[in-house]
């Protein structure tokens, strides 16, 4: 008798030493988790971001500064590239293919820069209709020539008219 | 055994050897090696493939700073800029509406009728001054400074007029520094050979 109840405590004791721990409860808060994750996880892209000078909304009249101001402005037929200095003349850049000559514009500034000197800033203006992907695309074709700073400072800017109606 | 012979001579003489034959207790298979019987399902190598694909997918949601949804109402241009995002104030301008932090502010239909008065978004500056509120309320229990950083994902048929708009709010809302959202080039690439 004593025999068989020692035995019955050995058996009891070897079964609950290789009792395993019940896994299914916390699959199923892992399976849960992964379906929320997996429902709610977006399309991961790459983001940069572009920095814009404040513009500055002031009563205008011209610069007392020395430094030329070059406007760029986007419009139904092209670009136009004007400077505050009348000697340096206009730039009239008309669409090509139906699309905005982004090379020939990007030349253009290159050659104004290392004949005039000119600073890193330009004011962009556009039509008001215009998309903002054009003006985006507008300024990756002046910000850099090669490695080297081309227009990188801009400042987004409405026409006169624009302006006035505020 | 001749062919005259009764049939009822060939039966054995115990007629239920068959049944008792058919009845009889089956053979064990072969012999099992120990653990070679299936006696329950191993969730380990189940469990571990669960914590892999939850750790990536938590991972990849606590290093993405600025989270962009792109959808048809929101999908910024492409850019070949390479400077990375650096947080601020996020106004986001939809096909539909303008958000502030994810909170709608305004939509696009009731704003281009009152647009034609001002170029002024009385919605966007409230929203804007609350939110400058708030960050100097925090600089002030020791929080970080306000930096008057204005960050503007905006879709790429957002109309030129409406994105002055937006940034000259902004401005009047003490934000002095504008900082647009775009997409690297190579990613929107990727984006539209995967759609």
């Amino acid at each position: 008798m004593a025999a068989s109840r020692w035995q019955q405590e050995a058996e009891s004791s070897s079964a609950a030493a290789e009792a395993e721990l019940n896994l299914v409860p916390y699959l199923d808060i892992m399976v849960n988790l992964v379906i929320f994750l997996l429902f709610s996880f977006q399309v991961v892209i790459e983001v940069c971001r572009i920095d814009l000078l404040a513009p500055a909304y002031g009563e205008g009249g011209g610069s007392s500064s020395a430094a030329t101001t070059i406007t760029l402005a986007i419009h139904q037929n092209g670009y136009t590239v004007l400077s505050s200095d009348a000697a340096m003349g206009v730039i009239d850049i008309p669409l090509k293919d139906g699309d905005y000559d982004r090379d020939e514009l990007h030349t253009k500034l290159v050659d104004w820069k290392r004949t005039y000197a000119l600073p890193d800033n330009v004011i962009i203006t556009a039509e008001p209709r215009l998309s903002y992907e054009i003006v985006v695309r507008t300024m990756d074709a002046i910000r850099l020539d090669g490695h080297s700073n081309l227009f990188p400072g801009v400042t987004l800017a409405r026409a006169a008219g624009e302006v006035e109606k505020r | 055994m001749s062919a005259n012979e009764p049939l009822s001579d060939l039966l054995p003489a115990d007629a239920h050897a068959f049944d008792r034959y058919a009845g009889r207790p089956k053979r064990r298979g072969k012999f099992k090696l120990p653990g070679e019987e299936v006696t329950g399902l191993n969730l380990t190598a189940m469990m571990d493939m669960m914590t892999i694909l939850l750790v990536f997918l938590v991972k990849s949601y606590s290093t993405d700073p600025e989270r962009v949804q792109v959808s048809d109402t929101l999908h910024p241009p492409s850019s070949t800029s390479s400077d990375e995002v650096l947080p601020a104030v996020n106004i986001t301008v939809t096909s539909e509406a303008i958000m502030v932090e994810e909170i709608p502010v305004a939509t696009l239909d009731t704003l281009s009728a009152n647009q034609q008065e001002s170029a002024f978004i009385p919605a966007l500056s409230d929203a804007l001054t609350r939110r400058v509120e708030e960050l100097k309320e925090l600089e002030r229990l020791g929080g970080a400074p306000f930096d008057g950083a204005v960050l503007v994902v905006a879709h790429k048929d957002t109309p030129y007029d409406l994105l002055t708009t937006v940034l000259y709010t902004a401005g009047q809302a003490q934000f002095s520094q504008y900082r647009l959202l775009v997409m690297k080039a190579e990613d929107k690439a990727a984006l539209e050979a995967a759609e």
